[in-house]
């Protein structure tokens, strides 16, 4: 298993799901569990691109963690499945530097690279995406309720 | 609509994503607006290292790219190292060479496969492909995972490595770890070969369209250059050192746009992998010029979109010379190193050869080594107006095509130069179906 933050870490609030990995780690130190029991890889992929086709392997379930525009007040949160959404995000196809996760996804599906690996997503609706190494003072307050939730889905195996 | 009215607006889609627009609007076969915009908003990454500690700035730097992150930290760290005058070992300059040779793997086999190879065979994306070329996708994701894995084990990282440091490396890999990537390698070369046997074969419906612009690289006199060098153009005889690079990049403002643009000798410059190859060809090895010259690029070519010929000869290339690092790693013994650094005031210039082009880092530190100034110039703002001049020559000489294939090759041009225009970020934007 494996919980996977996106995001960049130069731009505010679009890197909460790394920042969401910083948390999620010190959260098990907390409670004293060492990395080789926690039986979860916490990956901070920052801007990975294609690079995430090769995390499916031999993986019961992964959890990304994502900022983004989900359609909620700023700092709210949502669990959802990939299938649960449409993904609003266009690209242009000019570079490999666009990334539509949801769209990576249903590519992921039709390469058969996933495997039974079971996706779930939480996304943070961001506040802001500006130049700053620091989040907004929504979303950095609301980030660890998220963790929180993660890390009872990990803990209980859900 | 009538043949003699063309009106296309690609248009970028949201203020984080921004890709660039390609605005064209012709009037009763007159043309008039051809236009390459980019609107991303500006950046300010310079801002952000500012009254940062020497050691940490390598580490910032390489989040402003998720595809070229190794690139900028060594970028960066050389930038550190000549403002403090530090130097590093053979076994350094070996593990980075290497770990940039694996990006420029990375980066090339996918943009090559996933974006080039879509618009050779006309479909929109690579996901068509998956059903009708089955094999070589798999094949590609191979390398892909290859190149991969090969920075993973020398950056401790696939992106955004942890282990390069200022004057040294955290971590080394070990002899298994390198022979067993080295033994991959090897066996990736047949692997190249079919691939560019495809490539090869949809050769032929690159267009057929020719511009010569200045080519700006880096050039190195022991090797086809892109960790060493100093900058030179066709333009110029003799290279002129990367601390001057602000002489050569004459970064300017343009009201379209809010990135901003260079010039030297002439009204633009093109950079990348095809200004590589064009400045440095005679260097490059054996099997990529082989590999180059059998997809039809064989010497000085003016053709821009065999920037991603070019692309596929540097893969061959790429894999080859990180074949000769880990050869070389594993014959000599490894040691981690205990570079003891004193900051000290100074100004640096760091380049590196990226999959996009050449990129430069400048920081100024102080006595204590805090970082006070930073300038960064990235190779896809360095190819704005070499794409702008590229539209104004293809539009007449296209437009007779019809407002969709003309809006088809303008945007395969774009994708031809590879550009990071809003690069690394990963946001999402989705509606819940219920």
């Amino acid at each position: 298993m494996a919980v996977i933050g996106l995001g960049n870490r130069l731009l505010s609030d679009e890197g909460a799901g790394a920042h969401a990995i910083d948390l999620l780690r010190r959260k098990f130190s907390d409670d004293g569990i060492a990395d080789e029991e926690m039986n979860v890889d916490l990956v901070d992929a920052g801007t990975p691109g294609m690079n995430l086709l090769h995390e499916f392997d031999e993986r019961g379930k992964i959890i990304f963690v994502d900022a983004g525009n989900c359609g909620l007040n700023p700092g709210e949160f949502r669990r959802f499945l990939p299938g649960d959404v449409k993904s609003l995000k266009k690209t242009n196809h000019f570079s490999l530097h666009e990334f539509d996760l949801i769209g990576f996804l249903e590519f992921a599906k039709q390469m058969k690279v996933m495997g039974n690996t079971e996706v779930v997503i939480y996304c943070i609706q961001a506040a802001e995406v500006t130049m700053s190494e620091n989040m907004s003072g929504v979303v950095r307050e609301k980030l660890p309720y998220l963790v929180e939730e993660i890390y009872d889905e990990i803990r209980k195996g859900r | 609509m009538s043949k003699n009215n063309i009106k296309i607006d690609v248009e970028h889609v949201t203020r984080i994503e921004g890709h660039g627009n390609i605005v064209v609007d012709v009037k009763e076969g007159k043309i008039e607006k051809v236009q390459w915009q980019v609107p991303e908003a500006p950046r300010f990454f310079e801002a952000m290292v500012k009254g940062r500690y020497f050691s940490e700035i390598a580490t910032i730097t390489s989040r402003i790219c998720g595809i070229c992150s190794i690139g900028h930290t060594f970028a960066s760290l050389k930038a550190t190292e000549d403002a403090m005058g530090i130097k590093i070992s053979e076994t350094t300059r070996h593990l980075r060479e290497l770990l940039l040779h694996g990006e420029t793997f990375q980066s090339h086999i996918l943009h090559v496969c996933y974006l080039v190879v879509p618009d050779l065979l006309k479909v929109n994306s690579v996901l068509p492909l998956i059903e009708t070329h089955t094999d070589i996708i798999l094949l590609v994701t191979k390398l892909h995972r290859l190149a991969n894995e090969l920075c993973d084990c020398i950056g401790g990282r696939t992106t955004h490595p942890i282990r390069a440091r200022v004057g040294r490396f955290s971590m080394l890999p070990n002899k298994k770890e390198l022979e067993a990537i080295k033994k991959r390698l090897v066996d990736s070369v047949d692997d190249l070969k079919k691939i560019a046997g495809v490539v090869q074969s949809l050769a032929g419906n690159l267009p057929d369209f020719k511009r010569e612009t200045e080519y700006l690289a880096l050039s190195y006199d022991k090797e086809y250059a892109f960790y060493d060098g100093d900058c030179l153009t066709n333009d110029i005889k003799k290279t002129i050192p990367v601390r001057e690079y602000k002489n050569v990049v004459n970064e300017f403002i343009v009201p379209q746009s809010t990135a901003k643009y260079g010039k030297f000798n002439r009204d633009a410059f093109m950079v990348g992998a095809l200004a590589r190859w064009n400045n440095n060809y005679k260097q490059i090895t054996p099997l990529a010029k082989e590999v180059g010259k059998m997809l039809g690029l064989d010497g000085v070519n003016y053709n821009p979109f065999m920037n991603n010929i070019a692309q596929v000869a540097e893969t061959v290339f790429a894999v080859e010379r990180a074949i000769y690092h880990i050869d070389w790693l594993l014959n000599n013994d490894l040691k981690l190193e205990e570079t003891e650094v004193k900051p000290k005031a100074g100004r640096g210039v760091g380049a590196v050869e990226v999959p996009r082009g050449v990129l430069f880092h400048e920081y100024e530190y102080d006595d204590n080594g805090y970082c006070v100034k930073a300038n960064c110039v990235i190779p896809t703002n360095l190819n704005h107006n070499n794409i702008q001049l590229d539209f104004e020559k293809m539009v007449p000489e296209f437009m007779h095509l019809g407002e969709k294939e003309l809006q088809f090759h303008l945007e395969m041009l774009v994708r031809a130069y590879d550009p990071c225009v809003s690069c690394s970020t990963h946001y999402l934007d989705v509606e819940f179906k219920k």
